[in-house]
């Protein structure tokens, strides 16, 4: 029995020592060099992103994180924010909540000063915790599900729920009262959002018919439109990953089941990525809201201009164009934060805000104490062959407003 | 189906390795590759239950990190929800998985090939589904996720960022390793792995193939759900993306890699493949295309794993295959059971009820004096039909007892279809077949076998990667009760039955002159003659009152024919063993048989005495085509 | 009842697109011995070369058509050639597990070249119209799809029944011994099985786009699915193929219709292990036997 050990314990102390050597993360180093807070030296800053950069959500995910990085360079090249310049530790998550965790980890060890970004839902419910606990300021990831008690956490775009309320009572003051049915995906906050929604459309004088609900691994939508054709809807309104939003429509169009007045979405629908999957007769009844402008609006021309500076070739699209924005009102905050930065000063300039329009890409800001959600306005999209148009602002209130 | 070997007493290197994770565990690692790590040895958990089944029991379940899911969110949730001390949540959930594994596996096991293999993917793709939908909301919160309490036992932080998280997973993967281990170096394992290569002749040895593949599945889907308790305490959060039906193949790539059916290569496949990226940090597109080469690469050249490559390596460093021990050497580890065991010749003193009941002699393998019956087998108007064909038409003869009795026939006349519905494996259309007075028509073959019937085959169907003394052992599966749970205990809890059972399997082999030097060697080291001489043991080992041979000497020279031979009249004169033997050599029916019926077509034409039936008319037209006296006949 | 009428006739349509994959499926399994996992996601690849060379390269449809299907029969070829060929002693299940690396490798392959912008859509070959057929509104792609199985169903049938190709195809299948002895190339046979189930593959993932958005990942639950069907009507018949893809198809689509996808799932898991524990060999396949 002795012998058959020496080679397996070889193996293994070399699995041991690779692990070790490469545990290391880069600048896992904790000292700071004359530091005022965790992640800040005297010329930089560290801050942390996980991102979806691989699986299904990735191209989006990318776009925003192009976009954030040429306003982060375009900052460095001129110095930096109070001469400390940004570093930004970019880390995959695969869009999944363990990758993301260990992201988190990583980035509270490493350590960065906080953590800015990143797509979608899972990653963020599942670091949101941890961030909190750690007191790591969270800032500004592409979601829409609420953090209520959480003081470390800053959201730009409005929840869900309050969303849902606006797109349809916009929907209805312009384009009229009628019947309104919902396709929703099992996301968070699905339930909240459904109810305010039904409340919603009774407020503005329409008539809920119904909704349902999908998960993961549709194959075929064909009889969730039969469904809802049964009732022939004014308004249908699509909730769900950007991807399925597309085939449920494109299905729609296939069952000649288009709505009578306009599908109506969440900011999911606003992209270019669903307005390029479907077809164009769904593309020119749509009704979406928006957290930042369209490529073609003057609003945004700052942020095209960065971005074909700093990060050429990179598609413009409303994704990129809001990492461009957050990040930008990520910089703002950083100069106002002023030389000796913290965690906790971060947060307190935040929380100082009121409506701040630093950033002519994004509606004005304001955070509070007791609302963490940045935006009260959000841009109303229609599309026009395959176009997004911007036009006008609509209000975003608090749930129920 | 499965060609892939599996390994027995692979323990040293899974401790080796759990002695690496241990020494890691204490050095001072940054805490982002600890909780890799921690992942890590969670999945390893998984990956081992899984070897079980898959590498030893040899069947694909692609949904075992479904089991995962449930054992994760079931803990959990019984934590969160209904307040239960996580020890208590623990059983709760292992109680659940169980009957869920049971109600699934009840169905899987009874599926053909690959209709399992589906099943399972589907039960992982369903799960998915179910924890991200409506039905189960209020339980798992569905996509909203499933925040998990952190945990601390009594001083112990168990929480994802306290120190003990780690110890906790290390001590579940070694009591995992332990268990799996046991078990697949029992008598269970050894059924599991007779059951891969052929599930029909494990139901002759008196193995209850559905039962034994139930309690395999049910044993890999209770380690993997006892698995959600590391990772969900160091993910912190579940949602249901992190138990995808993908995950469940990524768990397999893990056992294919790292080497199925070692439980030491599960063990490495799951560290490299849930540390390895993590060191990388490269973009995932091009990381998840270098796993996929790596998984192709790994089935296709070295399906051994790295374990196979490790065991190579190991083997090549020491120079070649060492050397056998010479005869009559007792040498290695059974050296002292041979001894004390040739020894005893008398059967040695067993725990454990017999299932035979005293009064009622085995021919072989029971010294007590007996009240034999005179006919050990009667075969009455048996008749076997086949869609169309009709196998056996009317066949009637007796078996004496004590005595050889031949059944030859041209290829096709129904012999090997008459002994499987002695032993069976087949059941006949009409008739009526006794074994030592006891109607067994309607027996099952495992009932069959403790009756004290065994077979031979013409394909000897040895297990492969087993030794010659390992599939000789097999054949006393069904001699005592003894319990899954007896053999999880490990070798030491099962010391006396091994001993009692090597030597009696000991005794067989003696008993069939298979020299002392072969018994350590893997079987496919064997010739021909050499399997059908130690499937003639696995036959005898376990005490047989009628043993049916098919074909045993069919690819033998004559200086082994005549071992056989010897063999067999040996058995009779000895031990009383009454022999029906199927075989196309009429020197060899001459020289050994005391009577001889022939079938032709599935019908009886002849019957009795060797050397008046050869030289009957009839069968020689059945075997010639021409009636000629003496003309081609006579001993090879 | 109209609704469910309407879901069960849109479940035939999509039900021979399911049925057209498992077809596919068997014709595998019968040459090859195993079910090969790798053949949604060929369907998919195949239909990434054909959007290509439409939308990249700015080919008229039928010539990128032409080339994705000559594209796709070599992809089941070299499939063959490299992982299932070079077999040495191994069993069916590690040869069952080659095709599952395969998947993986297709997966991983899509996503590293074209995942950027994904999911696509797919230019338009057919108008989006309906047309009514006894009071039911059915898409034209539906008809199209019909209209297709019954051509493949009858080119299969001809093949088989008819030319000398087709009888050794059946051969290799049933006694591969046999055929073997009789001089029939086997390697030849096998190969020019996988890339008949390539062509087939890539008619299948053309069907399938224009509803379900050209992404990696666009045949996953379509080749469960298609799985099933093939176990259903049975792993050695292939018009059952065709019998378990429409139940198949027509179940979901009206249970989904009355009570929601997730229920529709777990009826098509009940059916599934219902039908295995009756008809082990499924609806119309005969078993194999071991031989002694």
């Amino acid at each position: 029995m002795k012998r058959t050990l020496w080679l397996p314990l070889t193996a293994a102390a070399t699995l041991l020592l690779a692990a070790a050597c490469g545990g290391s993360a880069p600048g896992s180093s904790s000292s700071n060099g004359g530091a005022t807070a965790p992640g800040v030296t005297t010329d930089t800053i560290q801050v942390g992103t996980t991102n979806a950069e691989t699986g299904i959500v990735s191209a989006s995910a990318s776009l925003t994180k192009a976009g954030a990085q040429a306003v982060f360079d375009k900052v460095n090249a001129g110095g930096g924010v109070n001469g400390r310049k940004i570093k930004v530790n970019v880390l995959d998550d695969a869009y999944t909540a363990p990758k993301a965790v260990a992201n988190v980890r990583t980035f509270i060890n490493q350590p960065v000063f906080a953590v800015f970004g990143g797509y979608g839902t899972v990653p963020a419910q599942s670091i949101a915790p941890i961030l909190e606990q750690a007191k790591v300021p969270y800032l500004f990831p592409y979601q829409g599900n609420p953090y209520p008690n959480d003081r470390y956490v800053f959201l730009v775009m409005p929840l869900y729920r309050n969303q849902t309320v606006a797109v349809i009572k916009n929907a209805i003051q312009k384009y009229g009262k009628g019947t309104v049915y919902a396709l929703v995906g099992k996301t968070a906050d699905t339930a909240q959002a459904i109810q305010d929604g039904k409340q919603a459309t009774m407020d503005a004088g329409g008539t809920w018919l119904g909704y349902d609900e999908v998960s993961q691994g549709t194959t075929d939508y064909t009889p969730y439109v039969l469904r809802m054709k049964q009732s022939h809807p004014d308004y249908v309104l699509v909730s769900t990953t950007p991807t399925d939003c597309a085939r449920y429509v494109t299905a729609m169009v296939a069952q000649g089941a288009l709505p009578a007045k306009r599908i109506l979405g969440l900011q999911t629908l606003a992209t270019e990525t669903f307005i390029n999957a479907v077809p164009v007769e769904a593309s020119r009844v749509l009704f979406a809201p928006g957290p930042n402008a369209a490529p073609s609006n003057k609003l945004a021309a700052d942020c095209v201009a960065t971005v074909r500076k700093y990060a050429p070739g990179t598609q413009i699209t409303m994704e990129t164009l809001w990492g461009c924005g957050t990040a930008q009102l990520l910089v703002y905050a950083l100069r106002k934060a002023g030389d000796n930065l913290t965690r906790d000063g971060l947060v307190k300039t935040l929380e100082a805000m009121r409506q701040v329009d630093a950033v002519p890409v994004l509606t004005p800001i304001s955070f509070s104490r007791s609302n963490h959600v940045g935006e009260a306005k959000m841009y109303q999209f229609t599309s026009d062959n395959k176009q997004l148009i911007s036009g006008g602002t609509m209000p975003i209130g608090a749930a129920g407003a | 189906m499965f060609a892939a070997r599996a390994r027995s007493h692979t323990l040293p290197f899974s401790l080796a390795i759990l002695a690496a994770l241990a020494l890691l565990g204490l050095l001072p690692v940054e805490p982002g590759m600890r909780y890799i790590i921690v992942l890590s040895m969670s999945w390893g958990i998984a990956a081992v239950g899984l070897d079980l089944f898959s590498g030893y029991l040899g069947l694909a379940n692609f949904g075992q990190f479904a089991f995962v899911g449930i054992g994760a969110y079931s803990i959990t949730v019984l934590r969160s929800d209904a307040h239960l001390d996580v020890v208590l949540a623990l059983l709760v959930t292992v109680a659940l998985v169980a009957v869920v594994a049971a109600i699934v596996g009840s169905a899987m096991v009874q599926l053909q090939h690959f209709g399992a293999a589906l099943t399972t993917f589907f039960f992982a793709f369903v799960l998915f589904n179910v924890l991200g939908g409506n039905t189960f909301d209020p339980i798992t919160r569905s996509a909203e996720g499933l925040p998990v309490p952190p945990l601390s036992w009594g001083p112990l932080d168990l929480s994802a960022t306290g120190q003990w998280l780690y110890w906790l997973a290390w001590a579940m993967l070694l009591a995992t390793v332990l268990l799996t281990s046991n078990y697949a170096n029992s008598r269970a394992g050894r059924a599991l792995r007779l059951i891969k290569r052929s599930e029909t002749v494990a139901g002759t040895l008196g193995v209850r193939v559905r039962l034994t593949k139930l309690t395999a599945f049910v044993f890999s889907a209770v380690v993997a759900a006892a698995a959600g308790l590391p990772l969900s305490l160091a993910i912190g959060y579940l949602a249901p993306e992190t138990f995808h039906f993908g995950n469940s193949i990524t768990l397999f790539a893990m056992l294919v890699v790292g080497g199925i059916g070692s439980i030491a290569g599960p063990l490495i496949g799951s560290l490299i493949f849930t540390a390895l990226p993590q060191l990388m940090q490269s973009t995932g597109a091009a990381e998840a295309l270098l796993f996929a080469v790596i998984f192709l690469v790994f089935v296709i050249a070295l399906p051994d794993g790295i374990f196979g490559l490790l065991e190579r390596g190991w083997r090549g460093a020491r120079g070649g295959r060492p050397p056998l021990p010479e005869p009559p050497l007792y040498s290695g580890r059974l050296g002292r059971l041979r001894r004390v065991a040739s020894r005893l010749n008398a059967t040695p003193a067993i725990s454990g009820r017999p299932t035979h009941t005293p009064g009622e002699a085995l021919a072989y393998g029971n010294p007590l004096p007996s009240v034999l019956v005179e006919d050990v087998l009667v075969a009455e108007d048996v008749t076997v039909v086949f869609g169309g064909v009709r196998a056996l038409e009317g066949v009637t003869f007796r078996v004496r007892t004590g005595t050889i009795h031949a059944l030859v026939g041209p290829n096709g006349a129904g012999k090997t279809t008459f002994l499987n519905c002695v032993s069976g494996l087949l059941r006949a259309t009409e008739g009526r077949i006794a074994v030592a007075g006891h109607d067994v028509s309607r027996s099952r073959a495992h009932l069959i076998r403790e009756w004290g019937v065994s077979r031979t085959f013409q394909n000897p169907s040895l297990v492969a990667d087993l030794s010659v003394l390992d599939n000789v052992m097999l054949g006393l599966y069904g001699s005592h009760r003894w319990s899954l749970a007896r053999d999880l205990a490990g070798a030491w809890a099962s010391r006396s039955r091994q001993r009692a059972v090597s030597g009696l399997a000991v005794s067989a082999l003696e008993q069939v002159g298979l020299p002392a030097s072969r018994w350590d060697a893997p079987a496919s080291d064997l010739s021909l003659g050499e399997q059908k001489a130690v499937d003639i043991a696995r036959a005898i080992a376990g005490g047989s009152r009628l043993l049916l041979l098919d074909e045993p000497t069919s690819g033998l020279g004559d200086q082994e024919m005549g071992r056989v031979a010897d063999l067999l009249k040996r058995l009779r004169a000895e031990h009383r063993l009454s022999i029906l033997l199927v075989a196309h050599n009429v020197g060899f029916v001459q020289d050994t048989s005391d009577t001889v019926t022939v079938l032709d077509f599935g019908r009886v034409i002849a019957e009795g005495e060797p050397d008046r039936v050869i030289a009957d008319p009839d069968v020689m037209t059945a075997y010639l085509g021409v009636a000629e006296a003496g003309a081609g006949v006579g001993a090879r | 009842m109209g609704l469910v009428g309407a879901a069960a006739v849109s479940g035939v349509a999509v039900g021979l697109v399911y049925g057209m994959l498992a077809f596919s499926i068997v014709l595998l399994f019968k040459a090859s011995g195993i079910p090969n996992f790798a053949q949604g996601n060929i369907a998919t690849f195949g239909t990434f070369i054909v959007y290509l060379l439409a939308v990249r390269s700015g080919l008229p449809m039928p010539a990128a058509i032409a080339i994705g299907f000559v594209g796709t029969a070599a992809v089941g070829v070299a499939i063959y050639l490299g992982g299932i060929l070079p077999r040495g002693e191994v069993g069916t299940l590690n040869l069952a597990i080659r095709t599952l690396a395969v998947y993986l490798l297709l997966f991983a392959l899509m996503n590293l070249l074209w995942g950027v912008g994904q999911p696509f859509a797919f230019p338009r070959f057919l108008p989006a119209a309906s047309v009514a057929i006894a009071g039911f509104s059915v898409s034209l792609l539906s008809l199209v799809t019909v209209g297709v199985a019954i051509v493949l169903g009858g080119a299969f049938w001809l093949l088989y029944s008819r030319t000398a190709t087709g009888l050794l195809l059946r051969g290799i299948a049933d006694h591969p011994e046999v055929a073997r002895l009789l001089g029939a190339d086997t390697t030849r046979l096998s190969g020019l099985a996988w890339l008949l189930a390539g062509l087939v593959a890539v008619v299948v993932g053309l069907l399938t786009v224009p509803t379900a958005l050209l992404s990696s990942d666009m045949m996953d639950s379509f080749f469960l699915y298609a799985f099933t069907a093939a176990l259903l009507g049975g792993m050695t018949s292939l018009p059952g193929a065709f019998v378990g893809g429409v139940v198949v198809g027509v179940v979901s689509n009206v249970v989904t219709v009355l009570r929601g996808q997730e229920i529709s799932i777990l009826a098509i898991f009940a059916l599934l292990i219902a039908i295995l524990l009756i008809r082990p060999d499924g609806l119309f396949g005969h078993g194999v036997v071991e031989r002694l």
